[in-house]
């Protein structure tokens, strides 16, 4: 009898060893960055599955040439025009499908023109017909202290185009600098600068653009704009109407904004 | 009789010898699972004690990190280092000068490259119990108020970004850094908590006045100077009904009319509203025979002349505080009125060692 234990023994033992070297073999998905990610799993089994991503492309033109700053182009008016800064924070991003937006959480950009690849971040899959951001930041962010956001933040105190008005906390929310050429014969150089500094969350604006795309199972999905800088400067006298910071020329801020709203379309 | 032989345990597999009753313990553990996790050990930074009189509140603490004597004496540093400055000329020290309660001496400061601000410079004293910083308020925290003279052109003319990022190449400043946040890494979030730390710990309740009211001691004023207090909270001047907390201020805005129109619109130049124009935070009068000139744009020379223009009425700005009506005032209530003023100066704030660099 002694002879059946000693041998079941022996079994039990080396199911026990085989489990000890081993150790807690839970299998599972053991990427962290799978939605079904599993914290306990300690070997992969190839189930793990990965979120969608969306990526917004952006092509920034002058009245239909590609732009860049430092170079002269040529507004209606037939005056030159040349831009050293021209970028603004977009916020609240929102995915449309018919009468169901879904937003992107916590999702914050600065458009640049030297940028034309904005990885959006994670979103879900799906068929869209819709694409709608703010120009700005929503006032729950706002007013955060800049140096609270991590570094690679769009919004950190970080970042090399830091845009904050730090006497009236917020954002700038739009901001253009550069010079035109204000002389009366119009000689062509760009002589006089322009400073707008747009914010406030009066001038929060809504850039809502109708356009059909899919965002596939574990890729990535795009929608691809166009800003054209030219129209940032719509109905405006830039040879008289050359400076606001906001609260000293309303006006002409909220012309600066809702130009800035209706530059950006498909592309 | 025999001493029973140490035996190893009977199980009812035959394993004999401690070894093998070892081995199998210890794959039986293993089954079991995870050893558990070490306990993470606590912070060890030791908290900043601050000496209040009874019947003050509690000094509100920040919220995002710990308030040391380690991240209080970094800020010290920083206060007094032109570092922060674009062209390292002007330090938060250029213009706060202890011996006047760290307010400037000039109507005026004047900051980088020899750019004049245009309001005048208040002292820095028991900040933590403001509701907002600025003469218009349009920082919430002491944290956001810091980035006015950091990043304002006329002022340091430079940025939290290039400011870490030049410390961070200093010879000394990564190493104290590491000290007080356990980062060598210098970043706007600890830049501006060490100068915070500071701030926060510029304490000031040991005047005349503090002593007679708080500690009960009732020969710290004298006769003149009660007389004085008296006026200063009766019905009569009101001087309390706006300078009223303990701090002799309080967290609101105020037109004192002392102009008819003004060229700083103040409060209005955050909010844009018509009934803002005008209006200025309430200072605290603490140390304020020490400070002259007066006002938010210094136009008043003497405080004097700042008893002559509330006496007088003001302007009659339509957002003057009912409170400025005018009122008659004899020479020796005046004088009175000026010694209690200056019962309101606490000598050992200006000279406590622990606010120099």
């Amino acid at each position: 009898m002694y002879k059946h234990i000693k041998f079941f023994g022996v079994l039990i033992l080396l199911a026990i060893t085989s489990f000890a070297f081993t150790g807690c073999k839970e299998e599972g998905c053991t990427d962290p960055t799978a939605i079904n990610y599993d914290e306990e799993a300690d070997k992969d089994d190839g189930s793990c599955i990965f979120e969608s991503t969306l990526k917004m492309h952006v092509h920034s033109t002058f009245n239909g040439s590609n732009f860049s700053y430092g170079s002269d182009f040529t507004l209606p008016s037939g005056r030159k025009i040349k831009l050293d800064i021209a970028r603004f924070y977009m916020s609240n991003f929102r995915l449309v499908n018919g009468s169901t937006e879904t937003p992107l959480a916590d999702v914050y950009r600065q458009y640049v023109p030297t940028m034309e690849h904005y990885d959006l971040g994670t979103v879900n899959a799906g068929t869209y017909t819709g694409f709608r951001f703010d120009i700005g930041v929503d006032s729950s962010a706002n007013f955060n202290d800049p140096s609270t956001w991590p570094d690679a933040h769009a919004l950190s105190s970080s970042s090399s185009t830091h845009d904050h008005w730090s006497w009236n906390t917020g954002y700038v929310f739009m901001k253009l600098e550069g010079s035109v050429d204000s002389t009366a014969a119009m000689n062509g150089t760009t002589n006089a600068p322009f400073v707008y500094h747009v914010g406030t969350m009066n001038f929060l604006r809504t850039v809502d653009l109708a356009v059909n795309f899919t965002v596939p199972e574990s890729g990535e999905g795009e929608v691809h704009l166009n800003v054209d800088i030219a129209k940032f400067f719509d109905g405006i006298d830039l040879t008289s109407e050359f400076d606001t910071h906001t609260m000293n020329n309303m006006p002409l801020a909220g012309m600066v904004a809702d130009n800035i709203q209706s530059a950006i379309d498909l592309n | 009789m025999h001493p029973r032989a140490r035996q190893p345990l009977h199980l009812w597999f035959p394993f004999k010898g401690f070894l093998q009753q070892g081995l199998l313990c210890f794959f039986v553990l293993a089954l079991a699972g995870c050893v558990p996790e070490p306990p993470e050990p606590s912070a060890g930074s030791s908290s900043y004690r601050i000496e209040l009189p009874p019947g003050i509140p509690d000094m509100p603490m920040p919220e995002d990190f710990r308030m040391t004597s380690q991240t209080v004496g970094l800020g010290r540093q920083l206060f007094f280092d032109p570092v922060l400055s674009r062209d390292s000329s002007i330090s938060c020290g250029s213009c706060h000068h202890q011996e006047i309660a760290f307010a400037d001496f000039t109507r005026f400061s004047e900051g980088a490259q020899g750019r004049m601000g245009f309001r005048n410079a208040p002292g820095l004293f028991n900040l933590a119990w403001h509701d907002f910083y600025n003469k218009d308020g349009g920082t919430a925290t002491i944290e956001l108020q810091m980035l006015v003279p950091i990043t304002d052109h006329a002022e340091m003319d430079f940025s939290l970004r290039e400011a870490a990022e030049r410390l961070n190449r200093h010879p000394k400043y990564p190493q104290a850094f590491d000290a007080a946040f356990g980062s060598q890494e210098v970043t706007p979030f600890t830049l501006t908590r060490a100068l915070s730390a500071f701030e926060r710990s510029l304490i000031s309740f040991n005047a005349p006045f503090d002593r007679y009211r708080y500690y009960g001691e009732t020969d710290a004023l004298t006769a003149s100077q009660v007389r004085g207090k008296d006026l200063f909270y009766s019905s009569r001047l009101k001087c309390g009904n706006c300078h009223s907390n303990f701090d002799l201020r309080q967290d609101s805005f105020e037109n004192n009319g002392l102009y008819a129109f003004y060229a700083d619109s103040g409060r209005a130049r955050v909010t844009w509203q018509a009934e803002d124009h005008g209006k200025f935070k309430v200072p605290s009068l603490r140390n304020v025979a020490l400070t002259p000139p007066y006002m938010h744009d210094g136009s008043l020379a003497s405080l004097s002349d700042v008893i002559d223009h509330y006496a007088s009425g003001g302007a009659q700005h339509p957002n003057q505080s009912p409170f400025v009506s005018g009122f008659s005032i004899s020479p020796q209530e005046k004088a009175d009125l000026l010694n209690f003023m200056e019962a309101l100066t606490d000598e050992s704030f200006l000279s406590n060692p622990e606010y120099q660099p």
